[in-house]
């Protein structure tokens, strides 16, 4: 488990003071997966730096099973960042050295003997699946294959927390999948706690069970995956379960209107008994479905024609157990994360 | 072709004086560059790590040993400083004759200059790798030893290549303080006697040595570079 509080780091550029995270607070329980999600300049960078006390946070505290790392120096510190596996966006491999050292090199620094490491590197390139890499070099791998080196590297002390940066950005989609789909695999693994940071949505949906959306160093809006996108309104939830942002914005003479509905619901053909109810033909202009943890959410756009009171529309739909309000197509509307 | 043999192969200062010539470069050039890879690769590396944002960041040693100690004595040409190191390695060896004294002037001179090219090597290794290294709980000393100059291996065996080879050039140059070795007999026979055969000779045997030095840097380099 990983608790952050109050995390907050000042840099000084010159006369001029940069604030990169403002206070920044939360909690990853072992057992599940975390997302950080924002855009760059969000503070995703100094936000890793500063968790696994390669910058220094200005204030604030980051605790790993309540053993309080920014209190740590030196040699204490050097232990204390075991406790966390790191595992960067372009892998990080050393060139020089052979898969299985490059796994080792861990257990090197804590001076375990070769056929015990051997051993647990063995173990480690079967978790991630690269069971016959170990003599080769990191240039003879793709990058998806490098990226399981790291995972496994960053496996090897048996850390309490996995933290990713950025994981799968440098990759492509199919190799994005498989690597994602190894995360969620080590979730089971005992104690552990996994953070990702990432600017990509697909990531969040597809691994996380909760979620904070990072913006300009601070969190704005954080929660379980099933919570932030069960909402009109949140910044999470539309750029989770947003309407494309190519759907036509024009709603021609009509009024918009944005239903969200959940669960079972989700597969209900409420817009149709609406329809029915009101008498008027609802037409959907736009909309998207998705799988999110476990659950179904379906969020559609729909144009009310004029004659017909839009207000009706929404009391109808919320009738029937789904969300519903009028959509003020405002610029801003998109959200950039 | 009588002619030729006659001057080009019978010349006793080929046949007599060639081969210690040979000897002496070795050894000058041997000795030099295995002092200077001993004093200019930790020198290379405290300049990288003292730099600013560096792993032992420090502005005081860094000014020092760059801008002062390696800059000067970069700056001061070979021709003058092995002239006024005479004191000094008459005090350091004893004499200032010979290729044990040569090498003190070639070392001084080439150190600075390997320490540079090791700086370079050393910054060609990504700062993520070091990230790595120190978000894994790494010693410094653990990243330099264990990471950064492993990484930096083909770069500094390409510098220790150049570092030789352009080592080779300068002793001919000690060779005419009294170093000896190739260059004096190139001075002394080839320039001063217009023996143009030991001038050519001598030539073609340091083209081969600076050859031999750079296949087989190269194929150190090729060997431990798995990028």
């Amino acid at each position: 488990m990983i608790t952050v509080t109050d995390l907050t780091k000042v840099y000084h550029q010159g006369r001029r003071e940069v604030r990169a995270l403002d206070g920044v607070s939360l909690t990853v329980p072992a057992g599940s997966i975390h997302g950080i999600i924002g855009h760059s300049g969000a503070g995703k960078s100094t936000l890793v730096r500063c968790l696994t006390l390669l910058d220094r946070p200005t204030a604030g505290r980051v605790e790993i099973n309540g053993v309080d790392l920014t209190a740590a120096h030196d040699a204490a510190l050097r232990t204390a960042r075991r406790r966390i596996g790191l595992v960067f966006q372009q892998a990080n491999l050393f060139d020089s050295r052979t898969i299985a050292d490059n796994v080792g090199y861990p257990l090197e620094l804590i001076g375990m003997k070769k056929a015990e490491r051997d051993a647990k590197v063995a173990e480690l390139l079967r978790v991630v699946g690269l069971p016959d890499s170990g003599p080769a070099y990191p240039a003879q791998l793709s990058g998806g294959m490098r990226q399981r080196v790291g995972i496994a590297r960053a496996l090897a002390t048996e850390p309490d927390v996995l933290l990713f940066d950025e994981p799968t950005s440098a990759l492509d989609p199919k190799t994005t999948d498989e690597i994602l789909d190894l995360i969620l695999s080590l979730k089971g693994r005992e104690g552990l706690a996994v953070l990702v940071i990432t600017h990509e949505m697909h990531v969040v949906k597809k691994i996380c069970d909760s979620v904070s959306l990072l913006d300009d160093g601070r969190i704005v809006e954080s929660g379980p995956l099933v919570e932030v996108v069960n909402s009109l309104d949140g910044r999470l939830a539309e750029a989770l379960l947003g309407i494309p942002p190519h759907a036509p914005l024009d709603a021609g003479s009509g009024t918009l209107v944005d239903v969200l509905s959940s669960g079972p619901k989700a597969s209900t053909p409420v817009v149709a008994h609406t329809s029915r109810e009101v008498g008027a033909e609802l037409n959907i202009i736009a909309g998207s479905v998705e799988h999110l943890a476990g659950t179904t959410f379906s969020h559609l756009r729909i144009s009310v024609p004029p004659g017909t009171d839009p207000e009706r529309v929404v009391e109808s739909l919320r009738a029937q157990g789904a969300d519903a309000k009028i959509t003020d197509l405002t610029p801003n509307e998109e959200l950039d994360a | 072709m009588i002619l030729l043999e006659d001057t080009w192969f019978n010349n006793p200062a080929l046949q007599k004086a060639l081969l210690p010539a040979v000897y002496e470069t070795l050894i000058m050039v041997g000795l030099s560059s295995l002092v200077t890879v001993i004093i200019g690769l930790p020198l290379g590396v405290v300049l990288y790590v003292t730099q600013k944002g560096g792993l032992g960041e420090s502005r005081g040693v860094n000014f020092v040993l760059s801008s002062i100690v390696v800059n000067i004595t970069r700056s001061i040409p070979y021709a003058i400083l092995m002239v006024a190191l005479i004191p000094f390695t008459r005090w350091l060896v004893g004499t200032s004759l010979g290729p044990l004294a040569a090498s003190v002037s070639l070392a001084i001179a080439a150190i600075p200059f390997f320490a540079r090219l090791v700086e370079t090597a050393l910054r060609e290794v990504s700062p993520g790798k070091l990230d790595a290294a120190h978000a894994m709980g790494s010693t410094r000393m653990q990243s330099v030893a264990k990471v950064l100059i492993p990484e930096a291996m083909p770069g500094l065996i390409a510098g220790v290549t150049t570092t030789v080879v352009t080592i080779i050039g300068y002793s001919a140059m000690a060779g005419l303080v009294g170093g000896g070795g190739l260059g004096r007999l190139a001075y002394n026979y080839g320039y001063q006697r217009y023996q143009s055969d030991v001038m050519v000779i001598t030539v073609i045997v340091i083209v081969i040595i600076v050859q031999a030095v750079q296949w087989s840097g190269d194929w150190f380099t090729r060997r431990v570079d798995h990028r």
